[in-house]
């Protein structure tokens, strides 16, 4: 894997855990389901499903 | 329940619903990925390698891909069929898996990749519609394969560049070009994978010395250059030689396209400008790769027949002729079959010394008997003849 690729994983994983942190910390149920969406391609990118 | 009670609930309650769509959407592409398809190698194939073989750095990585050889019983030239440059376009997979099971060399030596960009064989092209498979019918069931991408998948080689810039021209090319294998041609060592893969083929025609190379390839009927043998300047009179054998004696066109100098990284091009073999882009119609036509299901990739091509056609908006028999994926694999056997034809006249001498089914074979019928029943053949790309 090229440090690139290996540097956006990284930034994919950083994202998902402040996505993460802020899903379980806002009280708006909007930006709750916002967060949810917004954070599945960046897990099918982690897993490498997709 | 309390207010901060109920909060809880509903975000573990969105989480599941993301988890379901996560296992819903993910799991077919992950399972897809991993697919195997299964191929029963006929009696022609002496042999089976890898890629990697010619560059050993390909070795392991997803770049790496078989190639299956078929020495005949005499010396002879050599002939390196491509397939799977683009993943799309289904003719030309099934084209080799075809030749793997049903060809049989009599004197030289055919080399046949079914899966050249096997990275892009891995999913599809994202938000395209298409299914994850294409079956076609045998006697003994549906045959199972798997639907790719024009491209290696981003999984593997990321991210794009803002403009690709080709090697060794320096050509900008468009950023999704990058992860072309039919725009990276000849390739360098310590490129990107597509470029890897392209070297390694590179490699390969080099070492092997290589007398002709055939990229197999579909385009839509709306787009200029289908329906045709794309030939460099050293290629054109074998082409024009092909072009006109099919049209007398199969009755089906594929008239000659000349390769442009002008517009780099593709096989039809760098091959013959950075080795000594004769190479030729083949172009089967297909209308699955149509924006305007319908649903992309299995039929549409099989039977060839779109209403909405239709229309466009009696608009006179097409580059061939369509009736009521579709581009059927008979019509596509027998016509790529038969141009293959015409070249070579064309290529034994000119070097007897080097000669090329295989049989295959042809495109009124192909035609008539159906494209099930050249597949045999893996349930059926021994263990040491199944194959898995």
């Amino acid at each position: 894997m090229d440090w690139i690729m290996l540097l956006y994983y990284v930034m994919s994983a950083i994202i998902v855990i402040v996505m993460v942190w802020n899903y379980f910390k806002t009280k708006d149920m909007q930006k709750q389901i916002l967060l949810a969406i917004a954070l599945l391609p960046f897990l099918l990118r982690l897993l490498r499903w997709k | 329940m309390e207010v901060g009670a109920k909060m809880k609930w509903i975000k573990w309650l969105i989480l599941a619903v993301l988890a379901l769509f996560l296992l819903a959407g993910g799991l077919p592409i992950l399972m897809q990925r991993n697919y195997k398809e299964t191929l029963v190698m006929g009696d022609g194939v002496t042999r089976v390698f890898k890629l990697s073989d010619y560059f050993e750095p390909l070795k392991g990585t997803i770049g790496d891909t078989n190639i299956y050889e078929f020495k005949g019983q005499a010396e002879g030239g050599k002939m390196l069929i491509i397939a799977g440059t683009h993943e799309s376009e289904v003719s030309a997979m099934v084209t080799a898996f075809l030749f793997i099971e049903n060809l049989k060399t009599e004197a030289g030596t055919v080399y046949v990749i079914p899966h050249f960009n096997y990275s892009g064989s891995l999913g599809t092209q994202p938000g395209g519609g298409y299914p994850l498979y294409y079956t076609i019918p045998t006697p003994w069931g549906e045959k199972k394969f798997r639907l790719g991408d024009r491209g290696l998948q981003a999984l593997d080689q990321w991210p794009d560049p803002d403009v690709y810039v080709h090697y060794p021209d320096g050509q900008l090319l468009s950023y999704i070009d990058a992860r072309n294998t039919n725009r990276t041609w000849p390739g360098r060592p310590n490129g990107t994978m597509g470029e890897r893969i392209t070297y390694a083929a590179m490699e390969m025609i080099r070492n092997e010395k290589i007398d002709v190379v055939i990229d197999l390839h579909e385009a839509e009927t709306m787009f200029p250059v289908t329906n045709c043998i794309v030939a460099p300047e050293r290629s054109k009179n074998y082409a024009v030689g092909a072009a006109l054998y099919v049209k007398g004696r199969e009755k089906f066109e594929s008239h000659v396209e000349p390769s442009p100098s002008n517009f780099r990284g593709l096989s039809h091009r760098e091959v013959g400008d950075y080795s000594d073999a004769l190479v030729f882009l083949l172009e089967a119609p297909c209308v699955h790769l149509d924006q305007i036509s319908g649903p992309k299901t299995n039929d549409l990739m099989i039977v060839g027949k779109d209403p909405f091509i239709n229309v466009a056609a009696e608009k006179g908006l097409l580059f061939v002729p369509i009736d009521e028999r579709g581009w059927t994926i008979e019509r596509r694999v027998g016509q790529q079959s038969s141009v293959i056997q015409e070249i070579v034809n064309q290529f034994n006249r000119k070097n007897p010394e080097r000669k090329i001498l295989f049989t295959a089914p042809k495109h009124a074979e192909v035609v008539e008997k159906g494209m099930g019928t050249f597949f045999k029943d893996p349930g059926k053949a021994a263990e040491s003849r199944i194959a898995y790309e």
